[in-house]
């Protein structure tokens, strides 16, 4: 499978009454994109807002951030199963935007955490702060239950960066990359000198605001299988992930996702890239069994060499980590985890859930019970009154002056479990 | 099977399992599991830190067990139950879980609930154990 | 005059004082170096001076922590030192408990680096290690020759104000910390990877914590057939503790004949034959005095061997006292108990703890 990434740098964002893009600048016509979310009934009321990387501007609670793509000359859309028809995606040409993200925006539980800062010592902590946010700051009809009013934000943005992405179909992108992976026999047979390296991907799929879609499909459900990674680059695997702002992995995160791009900068050249394995993180004990028993005969049946892992989430799902990693490496296959810490704010706790000692290569994203003091800032997107509840704030976290004391587990994307930041920690 | 439950809407909800419902702190719900892992032999069937949401924010835990006699104590279950000990103890010493407003609290509720009720689906696709 | 001033903290020991009946030495100062200081002072050259030493014994020191703790960062502080050293302790349990102690509250109180040593079983280590600099050392004086140059290695770079790691500069980790890497995890990932299939060395960002894990043995098929011994490390022994096992960090173990005993008797019993206690200084002893069964069940295995449920109960217990005993030492009992329990045909074994 082979798949072309054009990419279409977008240096502005600019709300007026057309929806285009001229030289980088991205004009979006907010009345359209308020209409495409109030499709559905469930929403109340939506407003869009632009947050840009320096500004003085709090972002929270922020539920998913989506980079707008698109399919060029090919069948299927984006986000197959979901928001366009159900197609095998991962081939042919997609043009995607960089530089900006659709940001859903709103308290769907009274806890719900994530903040980005645009600016100041929290936007060094966050991706987000780094390209421009098109925030969809949503409210629901009176009464609706959380899982329905997850469900239509989830849907409502992923709407809108469909809608947003198309606009750069006819766009000459300013780069363009090839990805490609062969069936499995002639993937081996392209690279028999080098060693075969899979990817096994850990989707967060708990229950409520804790959920992942491949395809469409509830990953709760799935038992692990094997994905073309060009197949991620097109919106196979989406969050529905509300909650754990540091460390989860939000659909901007699904579509880039760093490993599958650092394993295909080293392909042919260090290791032959076979392919991606995705597995699921659940709460009844017999599946966490069969999922790991699974992926470690999955990446055996593939002959593979070694595999990095990747996790999503806290305390659960620290023992399918372990336990894909227990498995996987008494078949002899090497292995990488990513995962990060909790180790108190002295850090001096123990990190992980749980731990094992055949877990010798790992990668930290760092410790999320840091705390950090986020400075007042002159614009809010959302609703700052629940800063004080959310996972990491204190009671009385949010002064008068408005600076926030929180831990980094607050922050989006802090702690990223796929390797996406520079972040790590080490005994000091 | 067994639910040991603190969240009351889990006990007003679900009624297709035994329930022990204890009207106590998420702490007392992974001593009460301990108790009958080490002194009734029985298996955990979901896991105890179910949720990414950390121990010192939500009140509420929900546990399920498999309360079949067996002779001897499943040590798998234990080392969870205890790792899970470990990590609330972690958390709470780290920070205190704030004084919440009830409608937090009943969304903390609903997750829990949701979470059984959506585990449950799981595990009645499957055989029985 | 050199650039930055140290003091010294040693226990009475090693200020040549005495031994284990001077360990009650309350807590004094002395503006001048002594014993280990020498070495020290040698070892940091010209620019470092010891300018003070603070002394207190052991027994001490752990009796009283909450008032000479105190007491001991004000005497520190009377000679306004830029940096602490203390000890090192070696493996021995108390004075590394002080070392500890003191180095934390040096760091935390006075706002100055401060240094000590331990052997990795000292039980003062884990205890202190997420403040105190503590350098791993042999397990006892006699390696005080290669424990000075790896602390002052250490003391070195803190007095000059350099950053400090764990791996470069041989102490135990503190905590962990974040910092920004060179590269994005995936990428610091997708290299690990490589280099482990490459066979070629790598380093993990989160070394796994160690457990010494014991898998179980299998389970007996016929207790009825199977001679059964009780040990603990719950500290029980015959009224008057005979063989004086210490209350903490215990050196030895004691081995009692049970034969005619059909109960461990405490102060709940009016006439028994023989009287037991505990040992142990880290409970409360009040319930194990009152019935020592509480502790290790013989009254339990003496009914089961009469009902025939067990083989028979092995005419020797052997017990030792948990509180703070060095892991180093506590295998060395178990090796040699284990050792003996073969000999003399003991199929299984009932462990009690506290």
């Amino acid at each position: 499978m082979k798949l072309e990434l054009g990419k279409i740098n977008i240096n502005q964002v600019v709300i007026g009454t057309e929806s285009k893009i001229v030289d980088g600048t991205l004009h979006i016509c907010d009345q359209d994109i308020i209409s495409i979310v109030l499709e559905d009934d469930r929403i109340a009321s939506c407003h869009v807002e632009i947050a840009n990387p320096g500004d003085k501007t709090r972002i929270t609670p922020v539920k998913d951030v989506i980079e707008p793509r698109c399919k060029v000359d090919s069948k299927g859309g984006i986000f197959p199963g979901v928001i366009n028809k159900m197609d095998t995606v991962g081939s042919g040409r997609t043009h995607a935007l960089k530089g900006c993200g659709i940001m859903t925006v709103g308290k769907i539980v009274g806890f719900q955490e994530g903040i980005v800062d645009m600016s100041g010592p929290g936007a060094e902590k966050t991706p987000f702060s780094k390209i421009i946010n098109i925030c969809l700051v949503v409210e629901p009809k009176e009464g609706l239950e959380p899982h329905s009013y997850e469900q239509a934000v989830r849907f409502a943005g992923l709407r809108v960066a469909d809608y947003v992405g198309k606009l750069g179909h006819d766009v000459e992108p300013d780069e363009v990359m090839t990805y490609e992976t062969k069936p499995l026999l002639e993937q081996i047979a392209e690279y028999p000198e080098l060693p075969k390296v899979g990817y096994v991907y850990m989707l967060q799929t708990q229950g409520l605001l804790h959920d992942t879609y491949v395809y469409g499909a509830d990953a709760k459900h799935i038992i692990p299988t094997i994905l073309y990674p060009t197949e991620i680059m097109d919106g196979a695997i989406l969050s529905g992930n509300c909650v754990s702002a540091c460390d989860k992995n939000t659909t901007y995160h699904h579509l880039n996702n760093p490993v599958i791009e650092e394993l295909y900068a080293k392909h042919g050249k260090e290791i032959n890239f076979m392919g991606v394995i995705i597995t699921n993180e659940t709460v009844y004990l017999a599946d966490k069994e069969r999922s790991s028993d699974w992926t470690s005969k999955l990446a055996e049946y593939l002959g593979l060499d070694g595999v990095i892992i990747t996790q999503e989430g806290f305390g659960n799902p620290d023992t399918d980590l372990i336990m894909n990693c227990k498995k996987i490496e008494q078949k002899d296959i090497k292995t990488v985890i990513v995962t990060d810490e909790y180790a108190g704010r002295d850090g001096a706790s123990q990190s992980l859930a749980d731990a094992d000692k055949l877990a010798d290569a790992c990668v930290t994203g760092g410790n999320a019970n840091e705390v950090i003091e986020l400075p007042a800032m002159d614009k809010l997107i959302g609703q700052l009154d629940y800063v004080d509840v959310i996972a990491g704030g204190f009671d009385g976290s949010l002064r008068e002056d408005g600076t926030i004391e929180v831990e980094i587990q607050a922050i989006t994307g802090a702690t990223n479990e796929l390797g996406f930041n520079h972040m790590s920690a080490k005994g000091n | 099977m067994l639910l040991v439950t603190n969240n009351p809407m889990v006990e007003e909800k679900i009624n297709c399992i035994p329930k022990e419902y204890v009207e106590v702190e998420y702490g007392e719900v992974l001593q009460i599991v301990k108790q009958h892992i080490i002194e009734n032999n029985y298996v955990l069937l979901t896991h105890p830190l179910s949720g990414s949401i950390k121990p010192n924010e939500t009140y509420y835990k929900s546990i399920i067990l498999d309360d079949n006699q067996r002779p001897y104590t499943d040590l798998a279950s234990l080392e969870l139950i205890e790792d899970a000990e470990a990590v609330y103890d972690k958390f709470m010493k780290n920070k205190m879980r704030p004084n919440w407003t009830e409608k937090v609290l009943k969304d903390f509720a609903y997750v829990d609930y949701y979470i059984m009720r959506s585990t449950f689906e799981c595990m009645q696709m499957q055989l029985p154990l | 005059m050199a650039t930055f001033k140290v003091v010294h903290y040693i226990n009475q020991f090693y200020a040549g004082i005495g031994g284990e009946e001077k360990a009650d030495t309350k807590p004094f100062k002395e503006a001048k170096v002594i014993g280990p200081g020498m070495a020290f002072n040698k070892a940091l050259g010209e620019d470092v001076e010891i300018v003070g030493t603070v002394v207190c014994g052991d027994s001490y020191f752990n009796e009283n922590m909450e008032t000479v703790l105190p007491e001991v960062l004000e005497m520190i502080r009377s000679f306004e030192p830029d940096l602490v050293i203390a000890g090192p302790a070696f493996n021995a349990g108390r004075y590394g408990m002080a070392c500890g102690a003191v180095t934390a509250a040096v760091i935390r109180e006075l706002d100055i680096p401060a240094v000590t040593g331990m052997y990795e079983e000292n039980p003062g280590l884990d205890i202190y290690k997420k403040d105190a600099y503590i350098v791993p050392v042999g397990n006892s004086a006699a390696t005080m020759r290669k424990a000075v140059p790896a602390m002052t290695k250490l003391i070195t770079k803190l007095l000059h104000n350099e950053p400090v790691d764990p791996v470069v500069d041989g102490y135990v980790v503190r905590h962990r910390k974040n910092f920004v890497a060179e590269f994005r995890g995936a990428r610091r990932a997708a290299d690990m990877l490589v280099k482990k299939l490459n066979n070629e060395a790598f380093q993990t960002e989160y070394p796994m914590p160690e457990f010494d894990n014991v898998d179980p043995s299998p389970a007996i098929k016929d207790l009825s057939q199977t001679k059964i011994a009780l040990v603990t490390s719950g500290g029980i022994v015959p009224k008057g503790n005979p063989d004086h096992i210490e209350s903490s960090s215990a050196s030895k173990y004691g081995k009692y004949d049970i034969d005619g005993i059909d109960t461990l008797a405490g102060t709940n019993y009016p006439d028994a034959k023989a009287y037991y206690e505990t040992a142990h200084g880290g409970y409360d002893p009040m319930y194990a005095n009152q019935d020592s069964n509480r502790v290790l069940p013989v009254d339990v295995l003496r009914d089961m061997e009469a009902s025939g449920k067990i083989g028979e109960l092995h005419r020797y217990f052997y017990s030792t006292v948990g509180n703070g005993t060095s892991v180093a030492n506590a295998k060395k009992y178990a090796a040699a108990i284990a050792k003996e329990l073969i000999a003399d045909g003991v199929q299984a074994v009932i462990l009690t703890s506290t």
